[in-house]
């Protein structure tokens, strides 16, 4: 039985936009330091080599630093082989970062930058068949033409290949997408034996053959992601294949709905943002919508400010139809004033729920709620 | 705020003096000028203010001259919830000491006393109506604006029965405060936010920057993609176009000796074909040479025949001209003759003219001596006869009034029938026997016939003025004669007639002299004459008898006009004979022309005979023309095997299309070469690429661009909040500002009555005042006359300015709130009346709020009938 580690989709240098500086520089470093982690696996799973299927870069154009230090994270790794496929984020044009003078300079001696479809000697008896992208825009199924004019011989075939599999796109025509039907034929007539692919971020077991896998990312990207975090331990041979997933990611994303209304909605929303670990290394987004007191929306300002400090990131969005202020009068009456004040603050509550300036008037509210706070 | 105490220590001339103030009502605080009265008021402003260490002017000069003690205050009073006793003590051993009694005892010394002072008014006392309520004396007598807090709240409290507006004025603040953060006095954005957006725009400017690095190093590196690929299809197609050139090229080098051969026949070919041509062109030389000695022979014989013709024709023509030249002199004489005869005719007729004019001058010349006489006649008469039409007619007027003027008087008319001698008034008359003797009666006329009779013919009562008017008419009559220098009416008529005629014939005589003058003057007519008259007797003279002159003028015209048309006809015959002479002479000239042009041709035809029949005698010799057709025969022959091997070489080159060849040959060239060059140039540029992407690739420009939109995220994120946090605090400001205004139109009616309340007992009932936004008073209306403040006596801007504090006072003091109305000495303006009306009315306020009246004029203030005095001692 051979055994190997598969991942893909490292995306060193990637870090959401609408993180804090100081998160930002937390969540790259993750992405580096969780090369670490996969090698001791490998390590502790006596994995004979990592394959890397694609995007192990965010762009050919990330910063040396981040480059460098993944390049010595994979050199202290040293005997384990690493075999990198250049993948959309990181294809294997002219401006190639695999090419690179400080790829070429700083690049270990396990690393192994798979640049065509020739069979590569993996390990005794295992040959590696990658499909790499020479470009962002390829027009064919580079996996399907990687594997076309193969033959079934004594070797053990694992294919490297990144991009879309059709049967998970079947409303999309893009040439580009792999053939999982040509992948299938391929296993059943035992001329390849298993398929590692990237590009999808969510662990997924393709088909019906238990030999074609997404191994997902090992640090969440998105919030769209169903399954992020791990990396596959594949042991196999011609009679049968054993994959077992690893959580490595030290991140994860939450994300959220709310319709907020009462004051238990606004309470619910504290426990949820109180819920999650590792508040430091959980990015949050919470989109709301619906209609609360000008109290409640205070709360609301005074619980994203908590939570901004808190949490790794929170971005806060307006749902469909946002969340509309609407002051009742026991919310008039909690601001306290009286007289003329009475009179501004009764305008400004009819203001917020017209047309033209209610979210000026909302927000004038909230002010006028904090000033009064202030006062008091 | 009530003030309970003052007590001054070694204050300047105070050594120690103590003044208790009741809560509520007025204290009247009497004491000399300059000493204790303002001494208290300065030490209670030194208490409240200066610290204990301080050195301030004021400071020291409260310390007494010559005396080396400390000057100290101590003051008592309660605001808000506390009662405290304060004392200060400066320069010499100087301390604070607070001894705060309600609600809850503290007490404090030294700054934190102080500190704890001033954070016990800050929190109770509104500053503003502190020093609002403050009238110090010489101080201008502004009217100032009540908008004070307390005031305000006051006037809340009382426009809505609530007490809240001490809150409401810190949010007002605060409101304020929060829009100042984003927005200038002027409703402009401040620069802070104005930078951001720029600051935005940067960093927009920036990401684009860096994307577009980004796009030119993806499309850099699709371009490398694609020169790779085309790279090899580069190379196979080189190969393709070396082979296939190097083909072409071998077989353009077999078809290059073919066409050497083609060359060579060629030259055969034409070096017959040049031998054949040559002896055919001799042969046709040959024949030439004989044509043209026969068509010279041929020429000559012709020549000379032409000249046998042209022989009398020439004669002819000399002939002809000699007849001609004859007919033009007979011509020319006759014209000449006639010519004569004309200039005689024209003569005569001229003379006969200048003859008739003599005479038609001369009759005219008599006429106008004649008329000249005629007019100094007439001259004469009008000059000696004066009267005219006019007063002739005046003079026959005045003659019929003297008939009439005689015919209206009375006369008597006596009648001799003899011999007798009468008296008339006295007057003998001797009448003939038949003769009458009229006798006007234009008064008593006395007829006696001596011896006879004594006549008495008496004058009527209107005789008199009869004859008087006979007398004017008499006298008028004989004045209108004398003007006109005659004696009597008929007379007159007759001299008037002659002058009459006398201007006629003037007119006629002027009418002559116009008339044969015409444009002459009479010298010069009479010259004219004279010069006619000598050319006419000239030429009688001198013109020969024949042919006769003709009898008159009319028979000269025509006999001239008759040699005129002779002259004519002579003229055109001579014209006619000398063309026909020029013709004759150019015919002559012409014939004479040919004659010498034949004798050269036929010399000229004769030469040339010469010369044909000695070229072809040599060329004869040189060859024979039978050897010439020899020679021909065997040259045509050698050109036809020349052309048939010649055909067959061509042939051979055509089929193998040496053109085609060429041109396949050269593009097969040109398609290498460029195929050559494209390589190069696709290598050249992917080593540029190659090393461009390889430097740029090194930048980490995704990072970079990823940095810098996160760097414009936040800054956008930043700039839509601040704006929305901008538009909110300016929503809100506009909102409450608008409110609080209309809040403020309320708040004013209380005030005013409280004023008016006031003013109604200082003035009179009419006294009413308007209250501007700022809750100053505006105007004065009093028994219907509104006045602007400013236009108010000083007195009078004194007592309302004294007024409104007192009703503010009283607004916003009871229950101990507020501050002490403070009145220095106020009122300095005012007569004792008004002063009398103004001590009720400060009495009335002082029901409600704390007045303070300090002055230096005893009974200042006397009327205020519920104040407490406090006279202050006077140590020096």
């Amino acid at each position: 039985m051979v055994k190997f580690l598969h991942t893909a989709d490292w995306q060193l240098g990637r870090a959401p936009l609408f993180l804090s500086e100081e998160a930002r520089s937390r969540f790259s470093a993750a992405r580096v330091d969780v090369i670490g982690t996969i090698a001791a696996l490998a390590a502790t799973e006596r994995c004979d080599f990592v394959v890397v299927c694609g995007d192990v870069f965010e762009s050919n154009h990330i910063d040396r630093q981040v480059l460098v230090r993944a390049l010595y994270k994979i050199r202290d790794a040293r005997p384990l082989p690493f075999y990198l496929l250049p993948g959309n984020h990181d294809p294997l044009d002219a401006s190639s970062i695999f090419r690179s003078p400080t790829f070429k300079e700083h690049g270990p001696s396990n690393v192994t930058v798979l640049e065509s479809s020739a069979p590569v000697q993996a390990a005794p008896g295992i040959e590696l068949i990658a499909a790499p992208w020479p470009n962002k825009r390829p027009l064919v199924d580079l996996v399907g033409e990687a594997c076309h004019s193969l033959e079934a011989t004594d070797a053990l075939r694992v294919v490297c290949g990144h991009g879309r599999v059709d049967a998970m796109a079947p409303e999309s025509h893009d040439p580009a997408h792999i053939s999982l039907g040509r992948l299938e034929e391929k296993i059943e007539s035992g001329v390849i034996h298993y398929v590692a692919l990237g590009d999808r971020h969510s662990t997924t077991d393709v088909g019906d053959t238990g030999r074609v896998w997404y191994s997902g990312a090992p640090e969440p990207t998105d919030f769209v992601e169903d399954e992020p975090g791990n990396v596959m331990v594949v042991e196999f041979d011609r009679d049968g294949v054993r994959v077992e997933r690893h959580r490595v990611g030290a991140w994860h994303f939450e994300y959220r709905d709310w319709e907020l209304t009462t004051d238990l909605d606004v309470d619910a929303l504290r426990d949820w943002l109180e819920t999650p670990d590792n508040k430091e290394r959980c990015i949050v987004r919470a989109s709301l919508r619906g209609q609360v007191s000008v109290a409640q929306r205070a709360r609301v300002d005074q619980m994203v400010d908590h939570f901004t400090d808190l949490l790794g990131g929170l971005e806060v969005r307006d749902g469909e139809g946002g969340l509309a202020v609407v002051p009742d009068d026991a919310d008039l009456d909690d601001f306290g004033v009286s007289g003329y004040a009475r009179a501004a603050l009764s305008d400004l509550a009819e203001l917020a729920q017209s047309d033209e300036h209610a979210v000026a008037a909302q927000d004038a509210l909230a002010l006028l709620y904090r000033l009064t706070r202030m006062s008091s | 705020m009530r003030l309970h105490r003052v007590r001054l220590c070694n204050y300047r001339g105070v050594a120690d003096c103590e003044v208790e103030l009741p809560a509520q009502g007025i204290t009247v605080i009497e004491g000399p000028n300059e000493v204790g009265k303002t001494s208290m008021l300065e030490g209670l402003d030194l208490v409240l203010t200066k610290m204990d260490s301080s050195g301030h002017r004021q400071v020291k000069s409260a310390q007494p001259v010559g005396r080396d003690v400390g000057p100290e205050v101590e003051i008592e009073m309660s605001t808000g919830p506390y009662r405290f006793i304060y004392r200060k003590r400066w320069l010499r051993r100087s301390e604070t000491v607070l001894n705060v009694l309600t609600p809850q005892p503290e007490q404090l010394t030294g700054r934190a006393a102080h500190e704890r002072v001033d954070e016990i008014l800050a929190e109770t006392l509104d500053g503003d109506l502190w020093e609002a309520l403050w009238i110090e004396q010489g101080a201008e007598l502004w009217l100032p604006g009540f908008d004070v807090p307390s005031l305000v709240a006051a006037l809340d409290t009382a426009a809505t029965g609530q007490d809240a507006a001490d809150e409401d004025d810190d949010l007002w603040s605060r409101i304020c405060e929060e829009h100042e953060r984003y927005w200038t006095a002027t409703g402009r954005p401040k620069r802070d936010r104005t930078a951001r957006q720029a600051e935005v725009e940067g960093a927009q400017s920036e990401v684009s920057e860096l994307t577009d690095q980004i796009d030119s190093i993806d499309r850099d590196a699709a371009e490398a993609d694609r020169l790779a690929r085309d790279k090899g299809r580069l190379e196979v197609a080189l190969a393709q176009y070396r082979k296939q050139a190097s083909d072409l090229s071998e077989q353009w080098h077999e078809t290059e000796q073919v066409r050497n051969r083609v060359d060579y026949l060629t030259s055969a070919n034409e070096a017959a074909t040049l031998r054949r041509d040559s002896i055919a062109s001799e042969q046709q030389r040959r024949r030439e040479l004989v044509d043209e000695l026969s068509s010279r022979a041929e020429k000559l014989e012709e020549l000379d025949a032409r000249a046998l013709q042209s022989a009398p024709a020439l004669a002819a023509a000399i002939s002809h001209v000699e007849q001609t030249a004859a007919a033009l002199e007979a011509a020319q004489t006759a014209l000449s003759v006639a010519e004569s005869e004309q200039r005689r005719a024209n003569e005569d007729r001229d003379h006969l003219r200048n003859r008739i004019e003599v005479e038609q001058l001369s009759e005219r010349h008599e006429r106008i001596v004649e008329a000249e006489q005629k007019l100094r006649k007439a001259d004469n008469v009008l000059e000696s006869i004066k009267i005219d039409e006019g007063l002739l007619a005046q003079v026959e007027q005045a003659h019929l009034a003297v008939v009439s003027a005689e015919a209206a008087i009375a006369s008597v008319e006596t009648t001799a029938l003899r011999d007798l001698s009468i008296e008339v008034n006295d007057e003998e008359v001797a009448l003939a026997a038949g003769e009458a003797r009229h006798t006007v009666v234009d008064e008593d006329v006395m007829l006696v016939i001596r011896n006879t009779a004594e006549i008495r013919v008496r004058a009527g009562t209107g005789s008199q003025s009869l004859a008087i008017q006979r007398r004017h008419a008499h006298q008028e009559f004989r004045r209108l004669c004398e003007a006109a220098g005659v004696a009597d009416q008929p007379e007159a008529r007759r001299a008037a007639q002659e002058r009459k005629d006398a201007a006629r014939h003037r007119q006629e005589a002027l009418d002559t002299i116009a008339r044969d003058l015409r444009d002459l003057t009479v010298d010069r007519l009479q010259g004219k004459i004279e010069g006619l008259t000598k050319r006419v007797n000239a030429y009688t003279a001198e013109r020969p008898d024949d042919p006769p002159l003709p009898p008159d003028f009319e028979t000269a015209k025509q006999v001239a006009a008759g040699k005129a048309r002779t002259v004519d006809e002579k003229r055109e015959e001579f014209d006619k004979c000398n063309q026909a002479a020029t013709s004759a002479s150019d015919a002559l000239q012409q014939e004479r022309v040919d004659e010498s042009s034949l004798a050269t041709m036929i010399k000229m035809a004769r030469e040339a005979k010469a010369q044909a029949a000695d070229a072809l005698e040599s060329a004869r010799s040189a060859r024979s023309d039978s050897a010439i057709t020899s020679e021909l025969a065997q040259a045509e022959k050698g050109a036809c095997a020349a052309l048939e091997s010649l055909d067959e070489a061509e042939t051979e080159l055509s089929a193998a299309d040496p053109k085609s060849l060429k041109a396949r040959l050269r593009n097969a060239q040109d398609a290498t070469q460029r195929a050559s060059e494209d390589l190069r140039a696709n290598e050249d540029r992917q080593q540029e690429l190659r090393i461009s992407l390889s430097v740029r690739g090194e930048g980490g420009l995704h990072t970079r661009h990823a940095e810098a939109l996160v760097h414009l995220r936040h800054l956008e994120r930043e700039h839509q909040r601040t704006e929305a946090r901008a538009e909110a605090a300016r929503l809100l400001h506009d909102t409450f500002s608008r409110r609080r205004q209309e809040s403020r139109q309320r708040y004013r009616g209380p005030f005013k009555e409280r004023i008016e309340e006031l003013g109604r007992i200082v003035f009179n009932s009419s006294f009413s005042v308007e209250i501007d936004g700022d809750l100053s008073v505006a105007r004065r209306t009093l028994d219907g006359d509104t006045l602007e403040v400013d236009q108010l006596s000083t007195g009078a801007r004194e007592q309302i300015g004294v007024l409104c504090r007192l009703a503010c006072a009283a607004m916003v003091s009871p229950d101990g709130g507020g501050a002490p109305v403070i009145i220095d000495d106020a009122l300095g303006w005012s007569d004792p009346d008004r002063l009398e009306r103004m001590g009720a009315a400060i009495a009335s306020a002082g029901q409600r709020c704390q007045v303070i009246i300090l002055t230096c004029t005893p009974g200042r203030y006397a009327h205020i009938g519920n104040a407490t005095t406090v006279r202050l001692p006077s140590d020096e």
